[in-house]
């Protein structure tokens, strides 16, 4: 151990008080960051699970197909003159990819993303006996649509089967139709075409709208029924890291020619609003780190100015100035290190212990999404140290520039 | 280094304090001063004993005339430079604190063989402990600074002053603050070093029995060298 260590270790072990309270001071900061970045953490992550983490985050769909001119309308069968006064647009749910295989087969090896779901959809109602309800088709392949919205665990009766003529509705809808597993739906498409039902399975995915509306198929009665043979609406993605969302959207643009929405993108609020939580905690996180290093920092001066004496007397004995700067620094490292190690225990301790507090028994949630990670406690600490290192050097300075006269001259 | 040759030598030195009130502590002092000398500096309160005495420490550096120290110029060496020249040529004993208090005694003589080289070598202890015994501190070395009494501080000073084979010794009042007992113990210590190893010591004192033991008194008055006599 150098010389420079040995003093700084023998000055922190004889400051006592000053020592603890430093100790103290980073300990309590480490504690702020660790326990504010599990919760904050922790929150996002729940608020992530439950919007964005059960939809699509990029999804593919045909791009707007240019109007048709009279000559492709077979207009020319007809001779004379036509005029057109009126585009229309093809709507979302007419939006269709031909030759989806081979795009579903570059998706599946695109490492960016964990699930791909090619899905067929389209308006129309459901029928029974007397009740009339309004629904969106869905076809979809069970296992893929599964790995975006996770379909199987909302799953309240029955199980997710759309084999052959079955069919998986919301829990409001079988209200609504007065159905239950078993028993059988008429389906009118927007395309006018009839298919009957029989109900597999109820769901309830904790929105209203959807347990309403959703009508889950098999993707090729709905393609059937939507008059989309060979086709579909749109493949559905879940990616690695939901916040790339933007970047892969505009590659996979790029690479497939179809047409990309990334969540980021559709949902600027609930990005907006994940974004002002990272940044107030951050702002948290900062503003205690700088509180520690003047607290750390108006201590050592003090420190600097009992030691006056002695830092003379080293000097005097040729002792190199920038080894009196090594010897505050050095104590600014030991006192950083020490508090990280308290205020990691202490931080940690405390988000098991919150965790321990009895929740919100019906959703099964507790009562604060806290989420320790161990790299929270990696960044807390290095950021104490560092902080710590930072405080020490004004007094640092101030200690090497002392004039070894001015402390001997007087007792 | 050469018998003849000086150790100190100082040429119409001059030293004037800056600050709020400029303040001319020296003015035109020359003297040389060989290895091997006993020299005690008298002189009034406020007369400039210690400017001097710092000045030949290399802790100040003179605002005028020539200085040198083991044949190196101080006048315009480097602040790091004359911590150098401290390290291996001069050691300090003060009047008022005598000691590192967080240290034990074998410690703090050894600092200045850490502060030279890192890590005290097994020689540099060997030196610590017979200086310790030489001074009558061999039982006492493993206590903390703190813990002896002020006349045993101040032993434990010479001994970490004379550490690392030290040419030259210079003390400001290392006396003054202890009773005539422990003093002329102090006192007897430093002439003992200075005949066994041949130290050249300069020593500050207001005690005109203790400055009578000395080879040679130097006597500063108003910041000026009033006399230079050696005693016979
Ligand atoms: N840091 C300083 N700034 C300004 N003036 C100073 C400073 N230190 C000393 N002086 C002045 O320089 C002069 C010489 O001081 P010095 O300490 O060398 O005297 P001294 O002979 O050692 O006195 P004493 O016997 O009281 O220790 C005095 O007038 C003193 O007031
Ligand atoms: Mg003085």
């Amino acid at each position: 151990m150098s010389l420079e260590w040995r003093i700084a270790l023998r000055y922190f072990k004889a400051a006592g008080l000053q020592s603890v309270l430093m100790v103290a001071g980073v300990a309590v900061g480490v504690t702020v960051f660790v326990f504010i970045a599990s919760l904050i953490g922790g929150l996002q992550q729940e608020i992530i699970q439950n919007t964005i983490g059960s939809i699509s985050q990029v999804t593919l769909q045909a791009r707007d197909t240019p109007p048709r001119t009279p000559q492709e309308l077979g207009s020319e069968d007809k001779p004379g003159l036509a005029y057109v006064t009126r585009v229309e647009k093809y709507g979302v749910l007419e939006a269709r990819i031909s030759n989806w295989q081979p795009v579903v087969k570059q998706l599946d090896n695109d490492p960016d993303l964990i699930a791909v779901a090619p899905t067929v959809l389209g308006a129309g109602f459901a029928t029974r006996g007397q009740l009339t309800q309004p629904v969106t088709f869905h076809g979809i392949v069970p296992n893929r649509e599964n790995g975006i919205i996770n379909l199987r665990k909302d799953m309240v009766e029955g199980s997710l089967n759309v084999t052959g003529q079955h069919c998986v509705i919301g829990t409001e809808l079988a209200s609504d139709l007065g159905v239950g597993v078993g028993d059988k739906v008429i389906t009118l498409s927007s395309k006018n075409q009839r298919m009957t039902f029989t109900v597999a399975g109820i769901f309830d995915a904790g929105i209203v709208d959807v347990n309403e509306r959703s009508f889950y198929i098999s993707l090729t009665n709905a393609q059937h029924i939507l008059n989309l043979v060979g086709y579909i609406s749109a493949v559905e993605t879940k990616l690695r890291h939901i916040f790339s969302a933007n970047l892969v959207a505009d590659h996979l643009a790029a690479s497939t020619g179809l047409k990309t929405r990334s969540w980021m993108r559709q949902n600027a609020q609930l990005l907006s609003a994940l974004q002002a939580q990272s940044g107030s905690s951050a702002m948290i996180e900062a503003f205690t780190m700088l509180s520690v290093a003047f607290g750390i920092a108006s201590v050592l001066v003090v420190s600097v100015v009992q030691r006056s004496r002695e830092i003379g007397i080293l000097r005097s004995m040729g002792l190199r100035g920038r080894s009196v700067t090594l010897v505050f620094l050095y104590q600014g490292i030991v006192v950083g290190a020490v508090g990280s190690v308290a205020g990691s225990i202490v931080g940690t301790l405390l988000i098991f212990g919150l965790l321990q507090l009895p929740g919100n028994t019906a959703s099964g949630s507790h009562l604060f999404p806290a989420q320790w990670q161990f790299q929270y406690v990696v960044q807390a600490s290095l950021t104490a140290v560092i902080v710590c290192i930072c405080a020490g050097i004004a007094p640092a300075r101030r200690a090497a520039a002392l004039d070894p006269t001015e402390v001997i001259r007087y007792g | 280094m050469d018998e003849r040759s000086s150790l100190v030598e100082l040429r119409s030195v001059g030293y004037s304090y800056g600050g709020r009130s400029p303040t001319r502590a020296l003015q035109d002092v020359s003297l040389t001063i060989k290895p091997g000398e006993y020299v005690s500096i008298v002189g009034p309160s406020g007369s400039g004993k210690s400017t001097l005495l710092h000045l030949i420490g290399a802790l100040q550096q003179p605002t005028e005339g020539e200085l040198w120290i083991a044949g190196a110029s101080v006048s315009n060496m480097s602040v790091e430079a004359r911590a150098s020249l401290r390290r291996k040529v001069i050691g300090f004993v003060f009047q008022f604190h005598y000691l590192l208090p967080d240290f034990t005694v074998l410690e703090n003589v050894l600092m200045p063989a850490c502060i030279a080289h890192g890590k005290p070598t097994r020689a540099d202890r060997e030196e610590a402990v017979s200086l310790l015994n030489r001074v009558g501190l061999g039982e006492r070395m493993h206590y903390r600074a703190t813990d002896i009494s002020g006349g045993q501080q101040q032993r434990a000073a010479i001994a970490r002053a004379l550490a690392g084979g030290k040419p030259l010794v210079l003390a400001d009042e290392p006396t003054g603050n202890l009773d005539t007992h422990a003093g002329n113990d102090a006192f007897a210590l430093m002439r003992e070093f200075h005949r066994t190893m041949g130290v050249t010591f300069i020593v500050i004192t207001h005690n005109p029995d203790l400055a009578k033991r000395c080879d040679r008194v130097i006597t500063i008055e108003d910041g000026s060298l009033a006399s230079d006599e050696v005693m016979t």
